[in-house]
């Protein structure tokens, strides 16, 4: 039985069998695979069916029935193969042969004039399935891009990395037609001889072994862990571990290698080389199909086994699209959060010119990636290929270096200026008081010479810690410890001397301010002030609220009890406010609650 | 060395001044041009004539139009640029001297 077909080719109405279609669909691929490199190889393909086309309908009009094989092999003779094509047409390819280096005699068109100037590295316009980076790197290699395309997808597990790198290509590889690789061998899907996707298949074919062996190795982990496991736990391990890396591995593998879908590609699959004689060939063996699928059973498991990779792929793209948004998103933070500093830029740092170079280098940090962004999003959208000048690529990675460079070296000043630690120790002056009990309270009041850097405040807070130890007489003391840093020790010193920490005492009550206030010229300079309130045994603390509002009905003082004694609870105490802390003999505060048994505790202050 | 190979590399050097002559007169669709080289006994690949067309008309040297055939599709009917006539005239000088070159020497 045969079937007649109806075909168009070049607007000639054709009708042939079955087989003579599929040989002459093949021998088109081929032409095709030939041609479409070259300048203008659509046109050289559409002249050549046009003119098959004529040739057929002329054996149709003296009375052909349908046409036939033999007609297609008249065809083919009349035509030439592709390889007698090109060797009789010539032209550039053939006539830079021997000049050309060894990797790419096929090259053909005007790409020929750079290829011979010295080997460059292009991004593929002809073998591309996103940017033609891979393309191109296999053919500057000489191995096949589907390898590339996996070292790729590998190298992107890596936090993204592939991804980064891929995008910097990109943007600065010019695009060009690059040379048909010579390669024995190239690595594909064999979705002839697959079971789930065909890339067990393609290893088989590319290694020239039993598709066996590289399906043995994907389920070694699986195998190794459900025989051996039982006895040896370490081999189990291995199969924990190595399952999920296995699984990885071939998705990668599924998703970066091309289905070999023509009878060319088989070929090439196999190693054989694209000719008239190979293709007849393989056309008459029957099509391998893997007969072992066909049982039920199995066929519903390995139904199973493909929908859970399939899931599983899902999943991973989902978490490498992140973690390219990540990616991205991160750089645009560091710029943008960077940014955000530029108000306290006059605290940190110390010079005009700093402040100016930062300014500069975060501008560059940031735009030129969002830059280049949208250049890619646009170049993407629009389809359009033409890559940006070199020189401007090259001007603005040089820019952006630059900025990263100007990033460091403002950091390395500010790291300069904190470099020496001081700390000096003075005693207060406390007039003394009668009572046992000393209030503390907050200050409200500023000093008149400072401002308010409302951005600051909140870092600057943790700068005033009280501590609290036994005194050693009876009596309360007062003993602040300031402490700030600079480029060398007098600076550091003089840092020191110019912290201003300005209290109240208003018979038992101190009124402490609860941060530092740098005066405006004063840079910061990690100033911070330790408060040690020395406490006789025996008598008390009383921590009351600030009078005012503005802190909200929540406040409560941030006390650092001495860190010696308390050294293995966590150090952050908080004292509450409206509480009574006796100091014992042992040096501790213990909390009395709001009215430790002490009658005068309402009359007390008030 | 084969003699097929000889003769094909001997050959591959007048294909192109050849198609060109065919076109020096008149306008040619590829068919045409084929007939043409074949009445003429020159042993040609049909496949060969389209790369070698297109390469030319990528030299600047042909130009196409397309023209309504009685029988099908439109034809692709192929002629001479200036450049190409330029071009032929180089190349017929070239082709009298070695033509009268291998005549002494086989002759003599």
């Amino acid at each position: 039985m045969n079937k007649i077909i109806n075909i168009n080719l070049a607007q000639r109405i054709i009708p042939m069998n079955e087989s003579a279609y599929n040989a002459l669909n093949d021998y088109l691929d081929i032409l095709k695979q030939y041609f479409s490199k070259e300048e203008g190889g659509d046109e050289i393909l559409q002249d050549m069916e046009d003119r098959i086309g004529e040739l057929l309908q002329e054996k149709i009009k003296k009375g052909l029935v349908y046409i036939t094989d033999t007609d297609v092999d008249e065809i083919k003779v009349i035509m030439g193969s592709p390889e007698q094509i090109v060797d009789e047409a010539g032209g550039e390819s053939e006539r830079n042969q021997e000049k050309e280096d060894p990797a790419g005699p096929h090259q053909s068109g005007h790409a020929t004039d750079n290829i011979t100037s010295g080997k460059r590295l292009f991004r593929s316009s002809s073998e591309s399935v996103i940017g033609g980076v891979c393309g191109g790197l296999g053919a500057y290699f000489n191995i096949d891009p589907a390898i590339v395309r996996v070292l790729f997808a590998i190298i992107t597990l890596f936090w993204g990395s592939g991804v980064i790198i891929y995008c910097l290509l990109w943007i600065l590889l010019p695009q060009q037609a690059t040379p048909t690789l010579n390669l024995k061998r190239r690595w594909y899907r064999n979705e002839d001889h697959k079971i789930i996707g065909g890339v067990c298949g393609g290893i088989g074919a590319y290694l020239n072994i039993d598709p066996i062996w590289p399906r043995l190795v994907f389920l070694l982990p699986v195998l190794l862990g459900t025989g051996i496991g039982f006895f040896a736990n370490d081999f189990f391990s291995f199969s924990i571990g190595g399952f999920p890396a296995m699984v990885l591995l071939y998705l990668i593998l599924w998703a970066s290698l091309p289905k070999a879908n023509t009878l060319a590609e088989k070929l090439e699959m196999k190693g054989k080389k694209v000719d008239v004689k190979n293709i007849s060939e393989a056309m008459k063996q029957p099509q391998a199909v893997n007969k072992a699928n066909n049982n039920g059973c199995l066929s519903v498991f390995i139904w199973l086994l493909k929908a859970l990779l399939i899931c599983i792929g899902v999943f991973v793209l989902i978490i490498l699209a992140s973690i390219a948004i990540g990616l991205l998103g991160a750089l645009l933070g560091l710029g943008i959060s960077s940014a955000f500093i530029l108000p306290f830029s006059g605290l940190i740092l110390g010079s005009g010119i700093a402040k100016s170079v930062l300014i500069v280098a975060l501008l560059l940090i940031i735009l030129i990636p969002l830059y280049l962004l949208i250049h890619i999003l646009v170049r993407l959208i629009s389809g359009h290929k033409k890559t940006m000048p070199r020189w401007w690529a090259t001007t603005l990675v040089i820019l952006f270096i630059a900025g990263v460079f100007g990033l460091f070296a403002v950091a390395g000043t500010v790291f300069m200026d904190f470099k020496t630690k001081y700390s000096a120790t003075e005693d207060l002056p406390l007039q003394p008081f009668p009572n046992d009990t000393l209030v503390l309270s907050k200050l409200t009041e500023r000093p008149a010479n400072t401002t308010t850097r409302n951005f600051w405040d909140d870092e600057l807070k943790g700068a005033v810690r009280v501590t609290f130890e036994k005194s050693a007489d009876s009596s309360f003391h007062l003993q602040l410890t300031k402490n700030a840093r600079g480029q060398n020790k007098a600076q550091a010193m003089a840092n020191v001397q110019k912290i201003q920490f300005l209290f109240q005492q208003d018979q038992n009550r101190l009124r402490l301010p609860e941060e530092l206030d740098l005066s405006r010229a004063l840079p910061f300079r990690d100033q911070h002030v330790v408060l040690t309130i020395s406490v006789p045994a025996g008598h008390w603390i009383y921590v009351q609220d600030a009078d005012d509002d503005w802190w909200g009905p929540h406040y409560s003082y941030h006390v650092h009890r001495n860190s010696i004694r308390y050294e293995d609870n966590d150090d952050d105490h908080e004292l509450d406010e409206g509480c009574y802390y006796q100091m014992d003999d042992a040096g501790q505060l213990t909390n009395a609650g709001k009215a430790p048994g002490r009658k005068d505790n309402d009359t007390y202050y008030y | 060395m084969t003699i097929d190979n000889t003769q094909s590399q001997m050959r591959k050097g007048i294909l192109e001044f050849c198609i060109l002559a065919v076109m020096r007169e008149r306008e040619a669709y590829p068919s045409e041009i084929i007939t043409a080289l074949k009445e003429a006994q020159l042993q040609i690949l049909e496949g060969t004539l389209y790369p070698l067309l297109s390469r030319l008309k990528n030299a600047g040297l042909l130009s196409y139009r397309w023209e309504e055939s009685p029988s099908g599709p439109p034809r692709k009917y192929f002629s001479l640029t200036e450049e190409g006539h330029r071009f032929y005239q180089e190349l017929e000088i070239t082709w009298q001297q070695l033509a009268e070159a291998v005549n002494t020497l086989t002759t003599a």
